[in-house]
């Protein structure tokens, strides 16, 4: 037998069983074009030309670390169940007489061509969508597009080496597979008797308590910053409680169904709930992993694709002016703002907006309504704001007065209080306010509750400054803000002539700037959540399809017998049907009802990254969704025929 | 009375691109009476399986006609077919055909379920019919637990639930152990002595012995047949023996 023997046989396995390896291959493909394109953006010219290149770089790299981590159990899943489905083919060549060295060689030459096939593919497509994908991402960027075609040999070379290991990594769990069992075994590998399932009762209980328990997690924190810490909390209780409830609960469901004689002696119920206890039993835990997966790429694309949206709302929140000067000593100057305002005259600034704004701002410590100085890291630490109720006067366009112990108090968290204690002054809270000038500030530091102190006038404010001593005070700072429809050039010329001309101590904040900063930043988010996304799509839709394949196989000969004892062909594919359709969509609702729980909570966590907008995040929900469904929906349509096609022998 | 008439049945297969056809069945005709039991005997590829098919509305002749009742089961309309089946036929197989999902009183109720019986009716018949095969102690378990005789004893209840006109038996022996298939045959006589009409393809001498009649099948034709009469089950055996060795040999015994 010569070696081309062995090349032959190889392709006509693949062949034949082409149902079970074609998925495979082109899911590989699209795994690894996934994965070159992702890696190749790392090394192209668009990084240097974006403007937060480092933070580009590093969610990139990030992404394709993700990327490649889960093309790697995606294509070692794939590849045991291929595997489990051949144990009698390899049994039978085993007692034909090739022996265990041969069969190796065949799954050598099998693995090989799956791997050149997928790796040159991959790399091939991979290269041609590159621009593709480039386009996307700069237009995400807001950046203009990068001329010229881009190919990158360092990852020619990643994918290469990676899958290749990959591949050979499968091959090896193959054959040890083979090597451990005798030719009986392998030839029988696939039909033991199958025994009735059970109730795990415990299962159920720890099941229905987590849920419980994660569910309630969700939607009994109020503020964002518990919100963003009790989030892994609650995903890992809602995540054990669904595998277990799938694991426990389905089957104690159909148990209680069957239990009801007049409901399970129907012909419409008889089969379907006796298959789909033996279904489950089998499948619970893929159900479960389809289920998480799905839920994990529905909230991944739509909360970066709210961030995304939403950057615009969120750089306004924190930038509200075009240009913001801030000066932290003045030197004793009382007209630098005069100053300023000149220099933006000379320069022939359009300016539609210009203000100046007194404050101070630090980190304190609050127990219950009582602020200290922040000595050291503490949890009860929060950002404070204070300003005179002349400047919220006039901004608010409202006509408070206010006496010497008395402050408008405005809270992030939404907390009420009817006195502060500020050091050792106590302060008669005369309003809680719902909305004060420049809340945003105080919300900005990830994690802080905030607090805003609208006091009576400056001698007040020095008070609310002192609070504060040694390394941790902080002075009083002064604003100035202008909103203009000048250029951006214009604006950082009258930067440079300020910093030259006036002798104060400042520091300027360009919104412009800051714009380019967010869109890098959450479009790298969204771009790599779109990725990954696709990724987990991927996923569920393989898992999906080799478990229909192989209950089709499973199936099969149950069919037949039903319609030797009298059932027409009509009912056989309407019991199929009810099966398929409650497997496949039993994750997907489960999904949505997980998402639905979740939403006020990620909603909050939103809030911190001031996507505040509801209705953004209702819409891209529900885009991610519908879309979601519409793929999902195409692949069932596909699914569904291919596994009636084997049970009715096609 | 006859309860079947098989009349000049012929079934053809052609290939799947028209170039040969084969000749499964050239021209059968027989009838069955009322309370019968038929044993079909014939060699591999003698046309026994196809025969049994068409006659249980598996599979359409290509030409000639089955009458059960008076009635041509070649023209029933597809969506009626599932039906008069359920009523009028019930299946021994030689591989019993449980479904290992279901414990064995469902696999028996499974005919009935199809069939929308009310479960007080499924369950006095069923009473009846465990009692008579001495099955009420398995009734719960599953058919991987049970042996082979077992399972085929739970076949046949399940045939027997729906009272129909015809058993069809498929080498009902062929997966029994000889005590196992001794006791199915007795079985068999003993329902077929309560008037129940059985008609059973095999292969065994043994079993076919046991029938009131045996028509033996070469070559897609009826070949001979022997009436037991008052002939003991050894005498039958003697009697089908050479009726078999002369099939074997070509010679044109039946003339």
């Amino acid at each position: 037998m010569n070696k081309f023997f062995y090349l032959k046989l190889a392709f006509l396995n693949i062949k034949t069983n082409r149902k079970i390896f074609l998925p495979y291959i082109i899911s590989s493909i699209f795994v690894i074009t996934m994965f070159y394109d992702i890696n190749s953006l790392t090394t192209s010219p668009i990084i240097d030309n974006s403007f937060g290149a480092t933070q580009l770089l590093l969610m990139l790299t990030l992404g394709s670390i993700v990327v490649g981590i889960f093309s790697v159990i995606l294509i070692i899943y794939v590849n045991n169940f291929i595997s489990k489905k051949r144990y009698k083919e390899f049994g039978l060549y085993n007692i034909l007489g090739l022996n265990k060295k041969h069969i190796a060689i065949i799954l050598f030459f099998e693995t090989l061509i799956v791997a050149v096939i997928s790796i040159t593919s991959g790399i091939c497509l991979g290269i041609l969508f590159s621009k593709i994908v480039e386009l996307f991402l700069s237009n995400i960027l807001i950046m203009n597009p990068i001329k010229g075609f881009h190919i990158s040999f360092d990852t020619i070379k990643n994918c290469t080496i990676l899958f290749s290991i990959i591949y050979f990594y499968t091959f090896l769990t193959s054959i040890r597979k083979i090597h451990l069992s005798n030719p009986i075994e392998l030839l029988q590998m696939n039909n033991y008797g199958e025994k009735e399932p059970k109730v795990k009762k415990l299962k159920l209980i720890i099941g229905i308590v987590t849920l419980f328990a994660g569910y309630s997690i969700a939607n009994l924190i109020d503020d964002p910053v518990s919100a963003f810490v009790m989030f892994f909390v609650a995903v890992i209780l809602v995540i054990i409680a669904t595998y277990l409830l799938f694991e426990a609960g389905t089957i104690f469901v159909l148990k209680i169904m069957r239990k009801n004689k007049k409901f399970y002696y129907d012909k419409n119920n008889f089969t379907t709930i006796s298959g789909m206890l033996y279904r489950m039993k089998q499948n619970a835990s893929g159900l479960a992993s389809i289920c998480i997966l799905s839920t994990c790429m529905l909230v991944a694309i739509s909360t970066t694709f709210a961030l995304y949206l939403g950057v615009d709302q969120t750089i306004n929140n924190f930038y509200p002016h075009d240009l913001v000067i801030t000066v932290y000593d003045d030197y004793g100057k009382d007209d630098f703002v005069d100053e300023i305002y000149n220099i933006a005259l000379d320069n022939e600034i359009d300016i539609q907006y210009f203000n100046e704004f007194t404050y101070f701002e630090n980190l304190v410590n609050v127990t219950n309504n009582h602020f200290t100085g922040e000595n050291e890291n503490n949890p009860n630490n929060c950002s404070i704001m204070a300003y005179t109720i002349d400047e919220y006067n006039e901004q608010m366009q409202t006509n408070y007065s206010l006496n010497d112990n008395e402050v408008l108090l405005y809270s992030s968290n939404k907390k009420e209080m009817d006195n502060i204690t500020l050091g050792d002054k106590q302060y008669v809270v005369k309003e809680n306010i719902k909305d004060a000038y420049n809340q945003s500030q105080v919300t900005k530091y990830l994690g802080f509750d905030g607090y805003i102190f609208v006091v009576s006038d400056e001698l007040q404010l020095d008070n609310v400054a002192a609070l504060t001593i040694g390394n941790y005070s902080n002075p009083i700072l002064k604003q100035v803000y202008f909103d203009t429809t000048s250029s951006t050039q214009l604006l950082r010329n009258i930067i440079d002539d300020i910093n030259m001309n006036i002798e104060i101590n400042s520091y300027t904040t360009l919104k412009y700037d800051a714009q380019q900063s967010f869109y890098s930043m959450f479009g790298a988010m969204f771009f790599v959540g779109i990725f990954v996304g696709a990724l987990f799509l991927l996923a569920t839709v393989l898992i999906i399809y080799y478990k229909q394949v192989q209950e089709g196989y499973d199936d099969a000969q149950r069919f037949i017998i039903m319609q030797k004892v009298g059932m027409s062909k009509s009912e056989v594919k309407k019991t199929i049907n009810k099966q398929v359709i409650m497997v496949f969509f039993l994750p997907i609702i489960v999904a949505i009802i997980h998402i639905c729980f979740a939403y006020k909570m990620i909603f909050l966590i939103l809030t911190i990254l001031n996507v505040a907008s509801n209705q953004l995040f209702m819409f891209c929900l529900l885009i991610t969704i519908v879309v979601f469904l519409v793929i999902y929906l195409i692949v069932y349509y596909v699914t569904s025929k291919i596994y009636y096609d084997i049970v009715s022998f096609k | 009375m006859e309860i079947l008439n098989v009349n000049n049945l012929k079934k053809v297969y052609s290939t799947r691109f028209q170039g040969n056809t084969v000749t499964a069945l050239s021209n059968v005709s027989f009838s069955v009476e009322d309370g019968e039991y038929v044993a079909i005997m014939g060699e591999s590829g003698s046309g026994k399986s196809t025969l049994l098919n068409i006659l249980a509305s598996l599979d359409k002749p290509t030409s000639g006609e089955v009458l059960l009742d008076g009635n041509n089961i070649t023209k029933i309309k597809e969506k009626d077919i599932s039906k008069f089946r359920r009523d009028n036929l019930g299946f021994v197989f030689q591989d019993f055909n449980l479904l290992d999902t279901f414990n064995l009183k469902d696999n028996i109720f499974l005919p009935l379920v199809l069939a929308n019986t009310k479960y007080e009716i499924m369950e006095s018949r069923l009473n009846k019919i465990a009692k008579q095969f001495e099955i009420h102690a398995l009734l719960n378990k599953y058919p991987y637990e049970v042996s082979g005789g077992e399972k085929q004893r739970v076949a046949v209840c399940r045939a027997l639930i729906t009272n129909p006109r015809i058993i069809l038996a498929d080498e009902p022996t062929g997966a029994l152990d000889s005590r196992s298939s001794d006791n199915l045959l007795n079985i068999f006589n003993d329902i077929n002595k309560t008037g129940q009409t059985i008609l059973m393809v095999t292969h065994s001498t043994k079993a076919a012995a046991s029938a009131s009649r045996v028509l033996f099948i070469k070559d897609g034709e009826v070949y001979h047949q022997i009436y037991k009469g008052a002939m003991s089950n050894s005498e039958m055996y003697e009697k089908i023996n050479d009726t078999l060795v002369s099939m074997a040999k070509g010679s044109d015994y039946h003339e």
